[in-house]
């Protein structure tokens, strides 16, 4: 059940429990209160009549002193009086001890039990259905004749209509203010609820792929803060999604890029042990082969040390160090001489740069491969420069004089296996991977990397150690 | 038999490529890009392209577009396989697509089927004094004509085509009869010893140590 059908429901019951509970209050007080003004009309109304029943008797008494009670004659004293009093639906009885003198009212047994009293001034009342019609039964005795008891019955059914009236006067208002209740909830609620579908849908939209939506509610409540938290989160995780995704794209391109890598050495190598093994070749034929077979797999091996150095740049924890630039540039010298030397390029390094924070063995293998790479580009007898200087923050230089690139190359030469010219490449060992080895290496220590470059003028690569 | 031209970059493949097309008697040009690739044209009639897909300068499917090769098989010969790629360069009027890597026997055998079908020249072989011919499924020595049966008749054609090239018994069979021959490597022995015997191929059909058989021209 929806929640606004819950509350809708809620409401209606405890309304309707509430307001027929207080009608019918209402209605109880007003007819007791009703009913208690007629009694006590009733016992008042007794009195005086009574009063001149009383009257009258005490006259004929002094004028017939013989049989002053002879029943006909009292018959005669309170008929008229009865008669007229019935018209206002007041009957009247009067009984000698308990005798019925006269009586309006039909004799019951409980009408006779009105005949006992408690003492003499004490009144008997009693409520009494007589021809479908609810009266008030007042007795007493005479005063003066203890013996006479007279009995006053008044017709007290207007109560009972009047309640009845009432009662459906309610039934009606009842109605109709549960019905213009109902529908100003309905519509109400509905109105309060609509942002929770509104965070429903989205949700399940979200949920469903489409991270990009957000929950749009206008109502000025807990509602909003909640959509708007909600829409908080979902910008988060749409953005880690984002994050993922490319991520994930940037690892498949990597392997589908390294498989592409891989293919062509191995078509080489399965093809030479092929026709080595099968086929009718001449020596000559037999020395090409198994030079190609030489080669590629020093590229293999060129490939897979590369590989693991990216591994190994990829891993966060450095351990941070003073890292003496003289001393690490010298180094790098012996390193890159067997790749220099035959080719006679020369490499300079100037260090005005006297300390550099960061891990050393990345930072070595980072400049090393920015000289391999300027190496390749370069023509036999080139020369390289390598230079660590301070601007406002350590910037390390490599130069070379080599063959440049396009802006368009330029741009692209981070991205693996990404070669600007692909045999030239191939010719002195590259690999494809050493700048993306730079560029993770350069991210760890929080440094970026700017290339300039002209064709056929050469290259400057300037890692900025900007967070220095 | 054939000229055929070689566009790949990679000197390591273009060079295997070439040397397996000459061990069956084709005879080769080699270019390493795509402007070389148009350059050799000048000077050389191809009867039959093999064309890579990444060169530098000019790649393979451009080559296609500029109509660089009209009226001359292609066949494509990439480490791309994406089935999108495939189409590309079949609908762009190539007659065939290898993969990379590859096997020497697979590469003939495509070749052979392309030049088959462009060139439907008469196929005949004349090895010392023995002719095979090829199309009419006979073979004579000397002026006598030799009763081959339907089954040595293929495996000597499958020899023939992987001819300088050392094929194992199970290759031969597969090549010959197909994978759902019934018979095993000794059947392959049998026949070679028949075929040697009725065509003077002894010391034509080389046995390879370890390997298998070698028809060697």
């Amino acid at each position: 059940m929806k929640l606004w059908q819950k509350l809708f429901i809620g409401t209606l019951i405890i309304f309707i429990i509430a307001f027929n509970a207080g009608v019918l209050y209402l209605t109880n007080y007003s007819y007791n209160f009703n009913r208690q003004k007629e009694t006590d009309h009733g016992i008042r109304e007794q009195e005086v009549i009574l009063s001149s029943v009383t009257g009258r008797i005490s006259n004929a008494e002094q004028f017939f002193t013989e049989a002053p009670f002879n029943y006909d004659r009292l018959t005669a004293i309170i008929e008229p009086i009865a008669n007229f009093y019935k018209e206002q639906g007041v009957l009247l009885a009067l009984f000698d001890n308990a005798n019925t003198v006269f009586t309006d009212i039909p004799v019951t047994e409980d009408v006779e039990n009105l005949l006992k009293f408690e003492s003499l001034s004490s009144k008997n009342i009693m409520e009494k259905t007589i021809e479908g019609k609810r009266h008030i039964l007042v007795a007493s005795r005479l005063t003066d004749y203890p013996h006479l008891t007279f009995i006053y019955a008044r017709d007290i059914s207007d109560v009972d209509e009047f309640r009845a009236d009432i009662s459906r006067a309610f039934a009606i208002v009842n109605v109709a203010v549960l019905a213009f209740l109902g529908i100003s909830i309905f519509f109400l609620l509905r109105h309060m609820t609509k942002p929770i579908n509104v965070l429903i849908d989205t949700t399940n939209e979200i949920a469903d792929g489409a991270y990009d939506k957000r929950a749009k509610v206008k109502s000025r409540d807990e509602l909003r803060i909640l959509a708007r938290s909600f829409n908080k989160m979902a910008a988060s995780i749409e953005e880690n999604m984002t994050l993922l995704t490319k991520s994930a794209e940037e690892k498949q391109q990597f392997i589908d890029d390294l498989t592409h890598e891989i293919k062509t050495p191995l078509t080489s190598l399965i093809g030479y042990s092929e026709y080595l093994l099968a086929a009718n070749c001449t020596e000559r034929e037999r020395t090409i082969a198994v030079g190609h077979l030489y080669d590629t797999a020093l590229r293999l091996k060129n490939l897979s040390e590369k590989l693991l150095d990216l591994a190994y740049s990829r891993d966060e924890n450095i351990e941070w160090e003073r890292i003496n630039i003289s001393g690490l540039l010298d180094e790098l010298t012996v390193m890159v001489l067997p790749v220099l030397a035959p080719r006679d390029i020369k490499l300079t390094t100037q260090s005005e740069l006297t300390l550099l924070t960061g891990e050393r063995t990345l930072i070595l293998s980072m400049i090393q491969n920015l000289v391999e790479n300027a190496a390749r580009a370069s023509e036999d007898g080139s020369e390289i420069l390598v230079r660590a200087y301070m601007e406002d923050f350590p910037v390390i230089e490599v130069t070379d004089k080599g063959c440049g690139m396009s802006k368009l190359d330029a741009e692209r030469i981070m991205a693996p296996f990404y070669r600007v010219d692909k045999s030239r490449s191939r010719k002195f060992g590259g690999v494809g991977l050493g700048l993306s080895i730079v560029t993770q290496i350069a991210s760890l220590h929080g440094a970026t990397i700017e290339v300039e470059s002209k064709v056929g003028i050469g290259t400057r690569i300037k890692v900025k150690f900007t967070s220095h | 038999m054939a000229n055929i031209l070689i566009v790949e970059d990679e000197k390591a493949i273009n060079d295997l490529i070439l040397m397996n097309l000459k061990l069956v008697g084709h005879e080769g040009r080699q270019a390493f890009d795509g402007n070389e690739a148009v350059e050799a044209l000048e000077d050389f009639k191809p009867d039959l392209v093999l064309l890579d897909v990444m060169l530098p300068y000019k790649d393979g499917f451009s080559l296609m577009e500029d109509k660089a090769f009209e009226n001359i098989p292609v066949i494509f010969l990439t480490a791309k396989d994406s089935t999108l790629d495939k189409v590309k360069g079949l609908k762009l009027g190539a007659d065939d697509y290898i993969v990379k890597p590859f096997e020497a026997v697979e590469l003939l055998a495509r070749v052979e089927a392309v030049l088959r079908r462009i060139k439907p020249a008469e196929r005949i072989i004349n090895i010392d004094n023995t002719i095979v011919y090829l199309d009419q499924r006979t073979a004579t020595v000397g002026e006598i004509t030799v009763d081959l049966t339907n089954r040595e008749f293929e495996l000597l054609e499958v020899l023939i085509n992987n001819r300088n090239i050392a094929l194992s018994r199970e290759k031969l069979l597969d090549l010959a009869w197909g994978y759902d021959y019934f018979g095993d490597t000794r059947t392959v022995d049998v026949h070679i010893t028949k075929l040697r015997k009725k065509l003077g191929f002894e010391e034509r059909i080389k046995t390879v140590y370890k390997l298998g058989y070698r028809l060697e021209i």
